[in-house]
């Protein structure tokens, strides 16, 4: 199943902008204590998020009325928004409230149904999307890598052997590797 | 350690009036077709979208504009040069609505572009980061084949297995 592309825009006031960099360096200094329990739910492809200080002009009309300042979540990950937002709901509720408390109208990040009426007002649709690897899920591509790692060590071990030993390293190896294959 | 993969996030503001061709034309020179995402080496992933921003408290009038957003191999400036190489033209037919954008044919306007409309990652979660495209993409051709192999290899003894296993070592 191809990973699904999600963009959520909310507009934030200028002390909670200031409060999500806050967030951000606190979150970089943190060197993946934050990541970690996101990642851990092992559906993320990637997610990032930007803050736009003020939406780009054009000076040939006059200005329009976007909102200063707004925090832009651009995620792609596997399976369904609904998936998604409840695992985020579940798992990370104070990393959201961290990031979300203060922008307008979020409901708070404890119940599902409001996130996700939330979200589904606030998402963009994206026009086109496209994945290197679309039939790969996040944990595929982890266990594929951690293969990988294991079988040049195997390689390693059984280089200039005899037949029997390689048929024990063999087996060896794929009881080892057995849940990644 | 450095990641081995880095984000792009452009925004630009659409011409008034130029919304509707800009979203045919990421229909006809995107959409349409293999992906210009895909002819860049080092993508993981690639967006593209018109999208209108959050108006201010009480008000409701605001204008479209492009989001290109990508992950890539770092750094992300080759990959940048590499998609004005291999994208001119989608990229002319989409951003050539947007107010400002001076074209992808010259390298360096293009580069200052880039920089004037690129929106700073704050924050990142990425499920792999520590590998480019090509190490992904070998890991699960390499999952596949030893699946395939430990399948084929399950009833040989130890001198036909070893054999079977140079030889497949030899045409990987």
């Amino acid at each position: 199943m191809a990973p699904t592309p999600l963009t959520v825009l909310s507009p934030v006031p200028r002390w909670w902008a200031a409060w999500a960099r806050l967030t951000w360096l606190g979150a970089r200094l943190g060197r993946g204590l934050v990541q970690r329990p996101l990642r851990d739910l092992s559906f993320i492809h990637f997610a990032h998020w930007c803050l736009v200080p003020r939406w780009p002009s054009d000076p040939a009309v006059s200005p329009d009325d976007a909102a200063d300042r707004t925090l832009v979540f651009l995620t792609t990950f596997d399976g369904s928004n609904i998936q998604y937002i409840d695992a985020f709901v579940r798992v990370v509720p104070f990393q959201i409230a961290a990031l979300y408390g203060g922008a307008r109208d979020f409901p708070g990040p404890f119940r599902f149904r409001p996130v996700a009426r939330y979200i589904e007002r606030h998402r963009a649709p994206v026009d086109h999307f496209w994945a290197a690897h679309p039939d790969a899920t996040t944990t595929a591509i982890g266990q594929a890598l951690e293969l990988r790692e294991r079988f040049a060590a195997f390689e390693r071990r059984v280089g200039g052997t005899s037949d029997e030993r390689f048929a024990r390293a063999w087996v060896e190896f794929l009881t080892e590797v057995q849940d990644l294959v | 350690m450095r990641a081995a993969t880095e984000a792009l996030v452009l925004l630009a503001r659409l011409r008034a009036g130029e919304a509707d061709a800009a979203r045919e034309a990421i229909k006809d020179h995107w959409c349409t077709g293999m992906s210009p995402f895909g002819a860049v080496p080092g993508t993981h992933l690639g967006r593209l979208q018109l999208l209108r921003p959050p108006a201010r408290r009480g008000r409701r009038g605001t204008r479209e504009h492009v989001l290109l957003a990508a992950d890539a191999d770092a750094p992300v400036r080759a990959w940048i040069e590499r998609l004005r190489v291999s994208a001119a033209a989608p990229l002319d037919a989409v951003f050539g609505h947007c107010a400002f954008y001076p074209g992808a044919a010259d390298p360096a306007a293009f580069g200052r572009w880039v920089d004037a409309n690129r929106l700073e990652v704050g924050f990142s979660v990425i499920g792999s980061p520590d590998a480019t495209l090509a190490e992904v993409s070998d890991a699960l051709t390499l999952r596949s084949e030893l699946a395939a192999f430990a399948e084929s290899a399950q009833r040989m003894d130890a001198a036909a297995l070893y054999d079977a296993w140079r030889e497949w070592r030899r045409g990987r």
